[in-house]
């Protein structure tokens, strides 16, 4: 173009220069005519380097964007109602307005520091446990080529979908992750992660295995840890369609000491599974999710059972109205050493609510959850029959 | 009947704005003529990294309150600016991709893209420069 341009000056000057020439001139204006192009072609010569330097400045700018540290966060603003109090190992609903529920934020660095090495920290600090900062992950990444990459340090459990972003309000539909699903006490494991990356055609495909060890301590005093967990992911994407695969081994070891009635059981060991299915669909309009998980063991104090929730979702312009349902189970324990410590579970939640999409990144979301069909649930004291909550969410992230 | 013409003018002209097609560019060294539409819906949902070949392919993004950005992705796969959002947030806060990176102008994408060989972007059709190929039109 600036070539071009020279080109085009030039000619114009020459017409003009040739125009003038059929009339009388005077040499001193010839002369200042041969300065002006000089001038021009100065102009456009600075035209050139201006335009190489402003594609020197946008690489650096998109090398920095690839290169510099980089910081994002999200945050969820939440109030509910609820018509008992009732709670689990990292949420409380209470009959005042509360405000505390699914309040959280969170901030990541990730810092790349190679074309192949980089490293996140994420730090989430909830309301529900005064704002005590945790590091949910801490991982280096080595990407060894285009499909495979390696993570090693603190991850999150790669059990469901929205596993790995349960605190992201922004990223899933709900106000929270249905809670009879996504038991969220132990979410984070020490351990690494490989992944597999791959497409033929339409299909695209996403393998990882992971291994590592975690320990958690749940509301009624028992501790777990998992002195070994491994397992894989496998996840499958054809246009709107999605579906996943997932299984867990683990070796879990339960420490019953500080628990009234149980403390005789001391510690006990047991081997588990899991296996997890999901078939999700993210259409224009239509969004809709299944997940289904059932739960293997020795009997010895971990329990077998099946727990599944399936949404559905529609985008009406801002607006997305949708629904759950959500059901846990677990029989009773015909094979359990210790049967006393093993009473059957069920726990069923239906929702309904709605997701205002108030700007490009925050989201306003209403909720109403009933929870019914309830037998044992130790998992949320003082949760009765029959119990509604109300839930309101702004949600966003940076 | 002056003023009157220059509505219709001003309308047509808005029209044709309005109904600017987005293109998606690449290098005149882009080792493919073309690209299939759900391969670049791949890319741009962090799916997919290379061509078939192996090439490795390099999006470039848009910010997001730019109105070709939501143009492009309701085109390529129906998705709003806000649903895209939400479905990188998954990704980003996963530690699983960082976005795309994002640049401002028509302009710089096509000095971009004609720096680099990996790089593809999406521009409107009337900022089209000939240094730069096709590689998809978005009507």
């Amino acid at each position: 173009m600036n070539t071009t341009t020279t080109y085009l000056i030039k000619f114009v000057l020459t017409l003009l220069i040739i125009s003038f020439w059929s009339s009388p001139l005077q040499a001193n204006e010839i002369t200042e005519l041969l300065q002006r192009i000089e001038q021009l072609e100065k102009q456009v010569a600075k035209g050139d380097n201006k335009t190489n330097a402003k594609i020197d400045a946008l690489t650096d700018e998109l090398m920095q964007q690839n290169q510099r540290l980089r910081i994002s966060g999200f945050a969820t603003v939440s109030a509910t109602k609820s018509d008992v109090d009732f709670g689990s190992a990292d949420r409380e609903f209470t009959e005042k307005l509360n405000y505390s529920t699914d309040t959280r934020a969170g901030l990541q660095a990730d810092f790349k520091i190679s074309d192949d090495w980089s490293a996140t920290i994420q730090g989430v600090a909830t309301a529900f446990d005064e704002w005590q900062t945790e590091v949910e992950w801490a991982f280096i990444k080595y990407q060894a080529t285009n499909e495979i990459s390696f993570r090693a340090g603190r991850l999150r459990l790669p059990l469901y979908y929205y596993s790995e972003s349960l605190d992201v309000g922004f990223a899933y539909p709900w106000v929270r992750p249905p809670v009879g699903f996504y038991i969220t006490s132990l979410a984070d494991y020490e351990g690494a992660d490989a992944h597999y990356r791959f497409y033929n055609g339409d299909f695209t495909h996403h393998l990882s295995l992971f291994v590592g060890a975690t320990e958690g301590t749940f509301p009624n005093g028992i501790t777990t840890s998992i002195e070994e967990i491994w397992g894989g992911n496998y996840l499958l994407n054809y246009q709107n369609f999605g579906f996943r695969l997932a299984f867990t081994k683990s070796d879990i070891s339960i420490d019953f000491s500080n628990v009234p009635f149980l403390s005789f059981l001391g510690q006990q060991d047991d081997q588990a599974s899991q296996y997890i299915t999901g078939f999700m669909y993210t259409g224009e309009n239509l969004y809709t999710l299944v997940e289904l998980s059932y739960a293997e063991s020795e009997w010895n104090v971990v329990r077998e059972g099946k727990q599944s929730h399936a949404t559905v979702g529609y985008q009406l312009g801002r607006w997305m109205p949708y629904a759950t349902y959500s059901f846990t189970e677990a029989e009773n324990a015909h094979k359990a050493q210790y049967p006393q410590i093993f009473k059957p579970i069920n726990l069923e939640n239906n929702s309904l609510g709605i997701r205002f999409d108030a700007s490009a990144n925050i989201n306003i979301k209403f909720q109403y959850d009933y929870f019914y069909n309830l037998l044992n649930v130790n998992n949320f004291q003082g949760l009765k029959e029959g119990t509604e909550v109300y839930s309101v969410s702004i949600n966003g992230i940076f | 009947m002056k003023k009157f013409s220059i509505i219709i003018l001003a309308s047509l002209l808005f029209s044709s704005l309005a109904n600017a097609e987005v293109l998606l560019i690449a290098n005149k060294n882009f080792p493919e003529e073309s690209i299939s539409l759900s391969l670049v819906s791949n890319i741009y949902l962090g799916r997919a990294f290379a061509l078939p070949s192996g090439a490795k392919v390099v999006p470039l993004e848009r910010p997001k309150h730019f109105d070709i950005k939501a143009n492009f992705h309701q085109k390529l796969h129906g998705k709003s600016v806000n649903q895209l959002n939400s479905y990188w947030s998954r990704l980003i806060f996963t530690g699983n991709n960082p976005p795309p990176a994002e640049v401002e102008h028509d302009e710089d994408v096509v000095r971009l893209v004609q720096q680099d060989s990996r790089y593809i972007g999406y521009i409107n059709s009337k900022n089209l420069d000939p240094a730069v190929k096709v590689l998809l039109k978005l009507p």
